[in-house]
Formats: C-alpha cells, structure tokens, sequence
C-alpha cells in the first residue's frame, strides 16, 4: 500500500506556513508521513491477519494531529482523544514502538498490550473506545488545572459522529459554567462509520458549541499551518479570557473506519485525496526530500514492527483479592 | 443512650473532616451548596466552610462522575453525590466504562481514589423511580467497588476508608436511615475488624454469635429491620446473630460461610428484588463450599416499586415479613 496513492485529477491546494515562528514544512512533513506509515503498515497487516482485533487509522487526518499538537505546551498541557487516536498519540511525542506493541498485544505495548488500540496512555496523554466518553473526564482534569492555578490547557479531541452523544454536551455545559481551560477539537470528515453525518445529524455541529458559550472557530483542517495557527489563538485566547474554546477542523478520511469497511466508491475517495495533507505540503518541498522522507519512514516503520512482532505477548493483570 | 447521633448528621460531619484534613478533596453534585445543603442535608453547611470545594453542578449525572474521574486523574480526592440512587443508570458508562476500566486497561493500575454516594432504597412513597436500590447492575464488575453505608457502621469513616483504597467506589446510603440514631441500643454489635468497612457481628443474645439459632445476612437499611424485630425473637428466646456487610463487592463471603457452618440456618436479605442480586451471589458462595445450611432469600417483590404508600408495603420487605420469614426458617 503506498503512502501516497494517486489523487483524482485536479488542483491541489498549498499549505500557508508563516515563518519564522512555524515549524518548517520538511518537519512536519516528516511528521505527518510517519503517522501515515505506521497506520498503512496497520492495515496492511491486518489485511494480512497478522494482527487480531480492529483499528481505526486516521490516513487523511494527519494535519490536525500534528497541527493541533504543535501549539500546543506539552510540558504541562493535556491530550485526550478517542478511537481513532494513533496520530494524536504520535505527533504527541508518544513512543512509536509502544504505540506499535500495545496494537499488537505486545507486553512491551505503552499499556502493557492490555489496553489496545482504543486504550492508550502516556504521561498527560488519554485515549478511550467509548464514544464522548472521555470528554467530561478531560473537564475534570480542567477543573484541577484551574484549582490550583495552573495555566495547563487540556486539548480534547472529538470527531463529528461523536457530536451525537449526550456526555459531550454535558463536557460544554460544565467547561463554560465553570471557565474550565479546555480546548475542544473536532476532526470533522463528515462520516461516521458508514454513515453520512449530514444523513443523521441536522443543523451546524459548530453552532450547537457556540450555544454552550463555548468560543468557536473553524479552520481548514487539512492544512497542518492552518491548523497550528487557529489553535495557537485558542489557546491564547484560553489564557486572555478563560472562555472554553471550540476548533472545528475540516478533514478528509481517506481510509476505511476500521480495516476494510469503507462503503464509499474508489472515485468519491480519489476526490477527497486532492485534500490529502502530505501531497497538499509537498507542494513546499523539493520532490527529492519528499522521496527520502518516505524511505526513511517507512525503513524505521518496518524496523518497529518486526521488533513488536518479535517481543512477547501481553499477560493479564493480577486478580485482586475476592475478585 | 438517649443522645445517640443521628446517621445524617455524622455523614455530615465527615464529609466535613475530610474535606477539613485533605485539601485535595473535593465534593461535587446537584444542589449540594448552601443553604440548600443538599437534598438530604449531608452537605448542609460545607460549602460555605469550603466554597471551592463544594461545587453545585448542572443536573448531569455523567458529567458529575466524568468530572470526578477526571479529578482524580488529576491527583484529586472526588465525593461525587447522585441525588437519587435510581440515577446512577445516567453515570454507569462513566463508572463501568471508564472510572472501573481506567487502571487496568491502561496497564499499570495505578489508584483511582472517587467516591460516588448516592441515597437508595424505598419505604417513602417517592415512587418507581426515587426508590430503588440498583446495586446489583454494579456488582462484580472488575475495578469498580461497592460499598453500602449502615447505621452499625459509622457513616464519618466510610468516605475517607474508600478514598484510602484507591478504587473507584460505588457507596450506598439507604435513605430511611438517614434519620435513624447510630448503634444499637438493645443489640449487641462487634465489627470483625477496625476497618470501617468490615462487616459489624449484630447479636440479640450475650454469647457465641456461632452459637445462634438463626443467622442474617444484610447491609444496608437491614439494621432498621433488626432493631424491630430481634429484641422481640430475643425475648421469645430464639437467638439471632446478623452479619451486616458495608463491602458488597468485591465480596469476602468468608464470614458467612464459617457462621452458616455452625448456625445451619441463613436468611439474605437485600432491599432490591433478591433476583440476580447481591444474595444470589453469597448463596452461590454457600451452595459451592457445601455449608448444608438451610438458606433463604428475601428482598422486595418481583414487580416496579409502586409509589402509593400500601402499595408500597406490600412490595418491600417490612419488619413484619422478616419476622414471618426467620420464624419459618427456624421450622425447617
């Protein structure tokens, strides 16, 4: 499965990094691409059925990960986000190989192989399978940072289909009664699953944040410039006002939902690849840098999973006493 | 005894103490502040000793519990309050899916201190949905203890003793007891151990418990029933020993089993309909170690808790129905 396959015929957009206080293109490039890599290598060993479970890659989405992540303060900030997680956890600085073990029910995995795909944690990084389930933890943890006067912003990421369930909206009316430094994300790629969002979901998912009082913004989220610019002005915007903030990202999943369930036909996906992030930044860099950014990672991919492969399956925790 | 404290007020005040001795604990809830002070007073007078530190809440059971998690998390103490027990069905994905999940699927356990109480139980004419006792859709779920409060235990030492462990706990308050004196003035009661949650050895007779005619097995609102119907079994000469549990799970039923070996006849009771409950569990746990115990179960009736007050009688377990049920044990 190549990292880049071809787009539908057409225009490609650019991407806008405003120097000198952006990272380069060359380095998020780089970023992006090895999301990509290790979720295409996920799926190809799924379709191999060397991996047993599910998946939810976030090929198309790699922007907003890298994007959101790097304006962020990771020394204090917080990460929270759902399912479809890999690229969040990644661009957060998480450890690949643990990343690539906890997939493969490694006991070298980041949550020692227990907890999974859906599952991950690593220092003030979360992950969870249920849906907007996390979101009114992701307050709590807001509401500790502004008990003890910690200028910490908890960034927490949701996606469109989410925007159905009831907790996220008990997470908005808690964070802007409260002032809580909570920074809402939605990856929007307008379906969930299989479904349409605009087939089960009436009016603007956006609107409905803003009636909580939450201060929203929406941004093109395939373009990971774009995307670091609109939240660093969240973020500041968080610490000048103390009002809950709310980014809608508006993104393309070019991937199945899980491993081979994808019901759109192979030109609907096409049309969206003009929107993919890596060739949109690509356009920033020399063909030959694009080329040797994609040998590189998918040679350190390669060698990461064959050491996860290599390592020993998980083992269960310990019963407790009376269990 | 005639100053004997009352259940509410030594909720409250410790709730109060530990709010006093940890700074990092916190309480969370609908309508907790004053002057309300709560729906059944046990917040009354905090939040204005600790204003940061009792928070009234939107009416968002999830967002209550997520809330606390997320508190705890963050190296919190949460006492989350749910106002009625029969809204925890609004908070369970947060306490099945996450707050009992979060330790172990992340792979390293690490401790999750959350308290969620809540009032359960019937006998008030509040009605099909402001009575009911719903632990059993939470027990044995790995991760997530149970605890009930009683009025042999002290109400005072369960929060701060279910912080200690670590472990996201469920605690039940059973409502009529709320208004009930602590202790016991004609029974005679022996917690097996100084852990405030150990189950409390309730006697009618001086002596061997294991020496008892019959033996009970409760938690909960079960003291107020014993205190209405053994002194008169006392009098009648029928010695009766209680176990009154406040863990309910994880469950040690080891100090069941060694009574029912030597008592030979056991009662379990629960407040809920015992159907699939907490007493299906503990006489599973006497059928597989082979006591040979007489057993009977008894718990509220098979139907939805009617909110006229007959209506109600007629479905839970009254002093009347305990008496009637322990008498027909003794004659088997």
């Amino acid at each position: 499965m190549p990292l880049l396959p071809p787009p539908a015929p057409g225009p490609i957009a650019a991407c806008h990094p405003s120097p000198p206080g952006d990272p380069t293109p060359a380095s998020l490039y780089a970023g992006m691409a090895r999301i990509r890599a290790i979720e295409t290598a996920f799926l190809e060993h799924y379709a191999k059925g060397r991996i047993k479970g599910t998946v939810h890659t976030c090929l198309g989405q790699e922007a907003g990960a890298v994007g959101v992540i790097a304006a962020l303060d990771l020394a204090q900030d917080f990460v929270f986000t759902s399912h479809r997680g890999h690229g969040h956890f990644l661009a957060y600085g998480g450890p690949a190989a643990g990343l690539i073990a906890e997939v493969l029910g490694r006991s070298t995995g980041i949550c020692s192989g227990l907890g999974g795909t859906q599952n991950l944690h690593w220092r003030r990084f979360y992950s969870g399978g249920i849906q907007g389930g996390l979101a009114p933890i992701a307050g709590g943890v807001a509401l500790a940072q502004r008990l003890e006067n910690s200028s910490a912003v908890v960034a927490v990421f949701l996606g469109d289909g989410t925007m159905g369930e009831g907790s996220v909206y008990e997470a908005f009316q808690l964070a802007t009664a409260n002032r809580l430094p909570v920074l809402f994300v939605l990856e929007h790629n307008a379906i969930a699953q299989s479904t349409p969002t605009s087939l089960v979901h009436a009016g603007d998912l956006a609107a409905r944040a803003a009636g909580f009082g939450l201060a929203v913004a929406a941004v093109d989220g395939t373009d990971p410039y774009a995307v670091l610019h609109a939240t660093r002005t969240a973020r500041a915007a968080l610490a000048a006002t103390g009002q809950p903030q709310f980014l809608q990202l508006d993104t393309v999943r070019l991937g199945p939902h899980s491993k081979a369930d994808d019901p759109r036909t192979t030109g609907e996906i096409a049309a969206l690849r003009r929107r993919d992030p890596l060739l949109r930044l690509a356009l920033a860099l020399a063909p030959e840098d694009v080329a040797r950014t994609e040998r590189e990672v998918e040679a350190e991919t390669t060698a990461l999973f064959a050491a996860a492969f290599a390592a020993p399956p998980a083992v269960p925790l310990e019963e407790p006493a009376h269990g | 005894m005639a100053d004997r404290t009352l259940f509410i007020d030594r909720l409250r005040d410790g709730l109060g103490q530990l709010l006093a001795e940890n700074p990092r604990a916190i309480l969370l809830g609908e309508d907790l502040a004053d002057p309300y002070g709560g729906a059944f007073k046990a917040t009354r007078g905090l939040s204005t000793r600790f204003p940061d530190r009792v928070r009234n809440t939107p009416i968002c059971e999830a967002g209550i519990v997520g809330t606390s998690i997320g508190l705890s998390l963050a190296g919190w103490f949460p006492v989350a309050e749910i106002m009625f027990g029969d809204f925890v069905t609004l908070c369970a994905d947060q306490l099945i899916n996450h707050a009992a999940k979060l330790p172990a699927m992340y792979g390293h356990r690490f401790r999750l201190p959350l308290l969620v109480r809540t009032p359960t139980g019937a006998g008030r004419g509040y009605g099909p949905t402001h009575s009911q006792s719903l632990e059993k859709c939470f027990l044995g779920i790995p991760g997530l203890q149970v605890v009930a409060m009683s009025a042999y235990h002290d109400p005072a030492r369960i929060p701060a003793a279910c912080l200690a462990t670590g472990q996201p706990t469920l605690c039940l308050e059973p409502k009529l007891s709320y208004a009930q004196p602590l202790g016991s003035e004609t029974l005679t009661l022996r917690p097996l151990s100084a852990d405030p949650l150990a189950p409390v050895v309730v006697t009618n007779f001086s002596g061997d418990p294991a020496t008892a005619d019959l033996l009970v097995v409760g938690y909960g609102s079960l003291p107020r029933l014993l205190e209405a119907v053994l002194p008169d079994l006392a009098r009648e000469e029928i010695n009766v020993t209680a176990l009154v549990y406040a863990q309910l799970s994880p469950l040690d039923g080891a100090p069941v089993l060694s009574l029912a070996r030597a008592v030979r006849r056991v009662l379990l009771v629960e407040e809920a309909n015992a159907d699939f409950g907490w007493t299906a569990e503990l006489a599973a746990a006497l059928a597989e170690h082979s006591t040979g115990a007489a057993l009977r179960r008894l718990g509220a009736r098979n139907r939805v808790l009617p909110a006229a007050a007959e209506a109600e009688q007629a479905t839970i377990v009254t002093p009347d129905l305990l008496r009637a049920t322990l008498l027909a044990l003794l004659r088997q």
